[in-house]
């Protein structure tokens, strides 16, 4: 958070790290200096923006939305300084493992089961050919994605992840961005979504 | 004559070039009209905050160094071209610290940074005081200049060779590194980086003093580093960005 340098990206004294779109000049600094590629730009606002724990719930008493709609109940989520919460209890308990905390980020999301190539993409060797996968069209990694690209990849996710385009007066219906281009052709916004100032 | 075209042309290319940062700064963001957050909302715990102020500063010097060259005020011109030293030394090197704060980048890690954009500094300093003497006709008795050049590229050289060729510190660096030893930049580091900004600006010195005629191999060797510069430096912005961290 040292590096935004208008205080958009700060930490709550409840410890989540949230964002302030209104001071927010763009200059992406924070989608270098985070190593969890947490940080994205919404194309709508034009500002970067992030996950924040659903802080306007949490303060309410409320569960993150991804926790409550979950099917799987696959997310858990409390209060780690809780002894009688199940998270802490589970943490406690079993061997859990984090995202590079060697970056001193003293992070409180936690892995049960996850495999370490999983958590460390470093460790994956992808090639650019894959059978049925379109692949580049440069020598670059296949999960190097820059600019105005849209080709499929993971990194595409983190420039327009969770909303929504407007239509552009064609009447055609705006898209939700998936994973990649070819996913997102698939998932189609039936509503209409309005463009935040 | 020389040092008139020294005092008026370092400043004038430095205010240039420091106006042309500053636009491509702002230009770069998604929201180029809150430019003015960096003075009025700034964290000063923030490199670029720092970086805006910088720049800012060494402008307004290098702005005060042309008039009071025009002006003939030759003390004040002294004092403010021995202010812009270290004026020139926080513009170049500020970078690293700003690349130290991007974390999420472990290839921006290296602890050679900073003297990397130091020499750097000096090597495209150089080359444009060459290009600026000759131009002028003013490079008898500055020669000297030519073995600052070639200096400052070999250590270029070995600075970049360490940080590429030493042992890496994790596999994400280790992996940002391969790109440019052995990846797709590989060529272009080779040719442009190596070839045309290192190799030809010193054979071209070499031949300019062998056949004492240094003022058009001296335009030769400061355009080709320049372009060396401008190659690499690409190449190793892209790289570290090319490793996912997702």
């Amino acid at each position: 958070m040292t590096i935004c340098p208008t205080k958009a990206l700060f930490r709550r004294p409840d410890g989540i790290v949230d964002f302030d779109a209104d001071r927010c000049i763009g200059c992406k600094s924070c989608m270098q200096a985070c190593p969890y590629d947490a940080l994205y730009i919404d194309p709508i606002t034009r500002t970067a923006a992030k996950c924040n724990y659903c802080s306007h719930r949490v303060v309410r008493g409320l569960l993150p939305a991804c926790v409550v709609v979950c099917p799987e109940k696959a997310i858990i989520a409390g209060d780690l300084d809780d002894p009688t919460s199940e998270i802490h209890q589970l943490v406690a308990r079993e061997p859990v493992m984090v995202r590079k905390s060697e970056q001193g980020t003293r992070p409180k999301l936690f892995y049960l089961g996850a495999d370490e190539a999983s958590l460390t993409p470093e460790v994956q060797t992808r090639t650019n050919g894959y059978l049925w996968a379109e692949v580049r069209p440069d020598d670059r990694p296949a999960e190097a994605v820059r600019g105005a690209e849209y080709l499929p990849g993971p990194a595409d996710a983190r420039v327009a992840d969770d909303v929504c385009i407007p239509s552009r007066g064609d009447g055609r219906s705006p898209v939700i961005s998936g994973r990649s281009r070819s996913e997102a052709v698939r998932w189609r916004w039936v509503g209409r979504c309005s463009p935040v100032a | 004559m020389s040092d008139r075209l020294l005092g008026i042309g370092a400043a004038a290319i430095g205010m240039v070039f420091l106006a042309i940062t500053a636009l491509l700064l702002i230009w770069d963001l998604k929201r180029p009209e809150r430019f003015w957050y960096l003075l009025g909302k700034p964290n000063p715990r923030s490199w670029l905050v720092w970086g805006g102020y910088i720049l800012l500063v060494v402008g307004g010097l290098a702005f005060f160094w042309a008039v009071a060259s025009l002006a003939g005020w030759q003390g004040i011109e002294r004092l403010l071209a021995w202010l812009a030293l270290p004026g020139g030394i926080a513009a170049a090197g500020y970078t690293a610290f700003l690349f130290g704060q991007a974390e999420g980048r472990d290839f921006w890690q290296s602890p050679l940074l900073l003297p990397i954009l130091l020499v750097q500094a000096l090597v495209a300093g150089t080359a444009a005081l060459l290009l600026l003497l000759v131009a002028g006709g003013a490079l008898e008795g500055r020669a000297w200049l030519g073995w600052v050049l070639g200096g400052g590229l070999i250590g270029l050289f070995v600075l970049v060779a360490s940080e590429l060729l030493v042992p890496h510190a994790n596999l994400h660096v280790a992996k940002a590194a391969r790109l440019l030893t052995h990846g797709p930049y590989r060529g272009e580091r080779l040719v442009v980086g190596l070839g045309v900004g290192v190799l030809v600006p010193l054979i071209a010195l070499a031949l300019g003093w062998a056949g004492g005629n240094l003022a058009p191999w001296s335009v030769v060797a400061a355009v080709a580093a320049l372009i060396g510069l401008w190659s690499y430096e690409r190449l190793w912005v892209e790289t570290g960005q090319d490793i996912p961290l997702s």
